[in-house]
């Protein structure tokens, strides 16, 4: 099995098999691009440094011989389900900051599932609060009116009891 | 990507993605809170697509009067209305909108997350500022047309109203009354005793009279909604209570005391013995305590 080089932008070499680099849909069409020999030349990517990049490495790794994701032609009706698949779940037990990380590097790689899984939890980390926990939560500076404002002041002295 | 630079946070995302988190949040208990956190999420859940179909179901179906026996039929037209108002079938006015008022004039608007008995009060959110309240009640996706034609086509929908109110005791304290409004959605060959108004008249309602029959210990009455198709549910409801004032002044209810209202589902109610369907929709009414005080205790 071929294996290709990555440099992260703050300029650590990473080795990984080409199968599971592949998953990152950016990195594929680059290696089709050229031919696919790679072998002696790292590929930078720029965006995203090795911490994160090591952590994509391991989600890709666990995921190599998942099969495709079915082609997204109407997103509209896809399933919005936020259930994740246990090793996802203790793979994105990570800081915030990391999370994060983690989906700007998936959306720069188009790794679809991983963007995904990334955006569920986040969305499992929002459900079920209100506004003022969300904010909290996500340290989201409340933008609206202070007419809005005395809303959310009641808000709270309801949920004193 | 240096240690110094700012740490990363959601907001920094790019809009895209915080729209793709926000999506998978289709619930109108998670809508109305994320909604309410920040302008920039406020504007991504009321305008994103596939947010706002969520936003809207089928009108419920029940087998008329039979009550409990499970009646499936295909609806002949494909109205889908707001969530806000369409409660689970069987959670009564339990879950979902209410609103309190005084002389006429809706004070909060509130929703109730989920029905537990023992649940303190606080499970009602004021959602008075909430946008979603200011989304037409009828799907403005949905193919309506043909309903509004039906009704003398002046894209109004006529909701013929029953209205009944109640007098009971609150178990720990003083009197408060109970008003049980039912609204039917009843074809023009129907019930002709009915003294349906115009609807090219351009008003939420149009006639209100009160009847002396009685209904248990409260009154009853009988009135016409016209529903235009973009009448959203914050015009419905201070309609309602703007109808419902006059209804408690003509009972002879102190009208500064604060009123409390339970809007229950709009259901399709179908008869077992012939084609005939009507639409319901129900509103309780209590009339409560001079102030909310004994609301914020559990």
């Amino acid at each position: 099995m071929s294996t290709i080089k990555l440099l992260s932008s703050d300029n650590a070499e990473l080795a990984v098999d080409k199968e599971v680099a592949e998953r990152s849909i950016l990195i594929k069409n680059m290696l089709e691009d050229v031919g696919g020999d790679m072998s002696d030349q790292a590929i930078p990517i720029p965006n995203v440094n090795e911490a994160v990049l090591r952590k994509v490495i391991e989600w890709c790794e666990h995921h190599k011989s998942d099969p495709p994701p079915p082609a997204d032609e109407d997103s509209d009706s896809r399933k919005k389900s936020t259930d994740i698949e246990e090793w996802d779940q203790k793979f994105m037990q990570v800081d915030q900051e990391m999370l994060f990380e983690i989906i700007l590097a998936a959306n720069y790689l188009d790794i679809k599932p991983l963007l995904d899984v990334g955006c569920k939890t986040v969305a499992n980390m929002i459900k079920g609060k209100s506004p003022e926990e969300i904010r909290k939560t996500f340290n989201i500076q409340n933008d609206f009116t202070p007419e809005e404002e005395d809303q959310i002041r009641r808000e709270n002295e309801w949920a004193e009891e | 990507m240096s240690a110094s630079r700012v740490a990363l946070e959601l907001l920094a995302l790019p809009v895209e993605i915080q729209t793709e988190v926000l999506s998978y949040l289709p619930s109108l208990e998670d809508q109305i809170s994320t909604s309410r956190t920040c302008r920039l999420w406020e504007g991504i859940v009321l305008h994103n697509k596939h947010l706002k179909l969520t936003r809207y179901t089928e009108v419920g179906c029940t087998s008329w009067r039979e009550g409990r026996r499970p009646h499936t039929v295909e609806l002949s037209d494909k109205v889908r209305i707001h969530k806000l108002l369409r409660a689970p079938i069987g959670a009564g006015w339990v879950k979902g909108l209410a609103c309190t008022f005084q002389d006429g004039i809706v004070k909060e608007y509130r929703y109730r997350y989920d029905y537990n008995e023992n649940q303190p009060r606080s499970a009602w959110k004021d959602i008075s500022t909430c946008k979603i309240l200011d989304e037409p009640l009828i799907s403005p996706f949905s193919e309506h047309s043909g309903v509004f034609a039906r009704s003398g086509g002046q894209n109004t929908v006529l909701l013929p109203l029953l209205a009944r109110r109640l007098v009971r005791q609150r178990p720990d304290g003083p009197g408060h009354y109970a008003g049980y409004r039912r609204w039917d959605r009843i074809d023009e060959q129907d019930d002709p005793g009915f003294d349906v108004p115009d609807p090219s008249v351009y008003k939420l309602w149009t006639s209100l009279s009160i009847s002396e029959r009685p209904f248990a210990t409260g009154n009853v009455y009988e009135a016409y909604a016209c529903i235009r198709d973009r009448t959203t549910i914050r015009e419905l409801i201070s309609e309602i209570v703007k109808d419902t004032q006059l209804a408690l002044e003509s009972w002879g209810v102190k009208t500064t005391m604060v009123h409390e209202m339970f809007f229950s589902s709009v259901v399709k109610e179908v008869s077992p013995y012939s084609d005939h369907w009507s639409w319901t929709f129900e509103a309780t009414m209590l009339t409560i305590s001079e102030d909310l005080s004994w609301l914020r205790r559990s």
